[in-house]
């Protein structure tokens, strides 16, 4: 389905058409849900909290100021919201000197990835991501999935925008490298 | 550092991996719960609230004032109009302080008058400020 802008539907809910909400409920679903499920890691628990995040964002978008998006600020509640259930500090902050970037290039990253077919790489990433912590998938489904930029991402995480970008660099190298590993192994 | 993150490649790669989706209910769970829970009301305060929460400081304030005007502290006499208020409350008070001379002279009654003209005064200061504070 076709979804309209945000603000479209934010209007209609605040002109008193309750049930242009759906709209967004339904745009957003995937995402919201998957963010706390990657800090849960309880399908029922993650349903509960995206639901009540849901509602929570209902009664509160009078007092949404629009200075982010609507998504970004949907986010920031549940993540808070499913991090309050878990009593589970916030994402560890990495110091930027411990992760110096050297030497980087393109084809030391991703050495035979482009080789393969498509359908083989959706496999090996499939895999590679399993490997990642839940928090390292939840920075991936906001950076990648949600289309956040990295200050949207501190925003709605409380980590720093370098801290972001420092932890997005290594999981996307640690991407490569599971991989590039698992593709050795298919070959020998 | 935002090269090293901006990957095509591995946007593209990653996009494909379908995200996790809630039950078939969760729209409706969502839109169920909204129409279910009340929307707090927020009680309006008359517009006379300012006035009725003032009331304890306004009697303080004219009991010490009358306490002050009528009191003999020598540092007040610089107070414009002392003597006026002064005569004028001893005239209007006087045949109160008159029948109540008669009721003080004992030293009994002037104490349990005193002991209970207090009790009640703070009483009443006590009920104004909880009814401001609680309201």
């Amino acid at each position: 389905m076709k979804y309209q802008d945000d603000n479209f539907y934010i209007e209609k809910v605040l002109n008193g058409d309750s049930s242009a909400y759906a709209a967004l409920v339904a745009k957003h679903k995937n995402l919201v849900f998957s963010i706390a499920l990657k800090v849960l890691n309880n399908r029922e628990d993650a349903e509960e909290i995206a639901q009540d995040a849901f509602v929570k964002a209902f009664h509160s978008l009078k007092s949404f100021e629009r200075k982010s998006k609507f998504s970004t600020w949907l986010y920031r509640i549940v993540y808070n919201a499913a991090i309050s259930r878990t009593r589970k500090r916030v994402l560890e902050t990495i110091p930027m000197d411990n992760y110096v970037i050297h030497n980087y290039s393109e084809e030391s990253l991703r050495p035979g990835v482009d080789e393969i077919d498509v359908n083989e790489q959706q496999v090996l990433l499939n895999k590679a991501m399993k490997n990642l912590s839940d928090e390292d998938n939840l920075l991936i489904t906001l950076f990648y999935h949600g289309n956040n930029s990295i200050e949207e991402i501190s925003s709605i995480t409380g980590l720093s925008a370098s801290n972001v970008k420092v932890r997005l660099h290594r999981i996307r190298k640690k991407l490569y490298d599971d991989m590039s590993t698992m593709m050795a192994e298919r070959m020998n | 550092m935002d090269d090293v993150i901006n990957d095509d490649f591995l946007a593209e790669l990653i996009k494909k991996v379908p995200l996790e989706s809630p039950s078939d209910e969760f729209v409706n769970n969502v839109m169920a719960g909204i129409e279910t829970v009340p929307v707090p009301v927020v009680e309006q305060r008359p517009s006379f609230y300012w006035l009725r929460s003032s009331l304890p400081y306004l009697g303080i304030g004219i009991i010490v004032v009358l306490i002050l005007v009528s009191s003999d502290i020598p540092y007040l006499n610089f107070m414009g109009g002392k003597v006026f208020f002064s005569s004028l409350f001893l005239k209007v008070f006087q045949p109160l302080w008159i029948s109540m001379k008669a009721l003080l002279s004992s030293k009994f009654i002037t104490y349990s008058l005193l002991i209970g003209v207090s009790a009640g005064f703070l009483f009443i200061v006590d009920k104004l400020f909880s009814r401001r504070f609680s309201a």
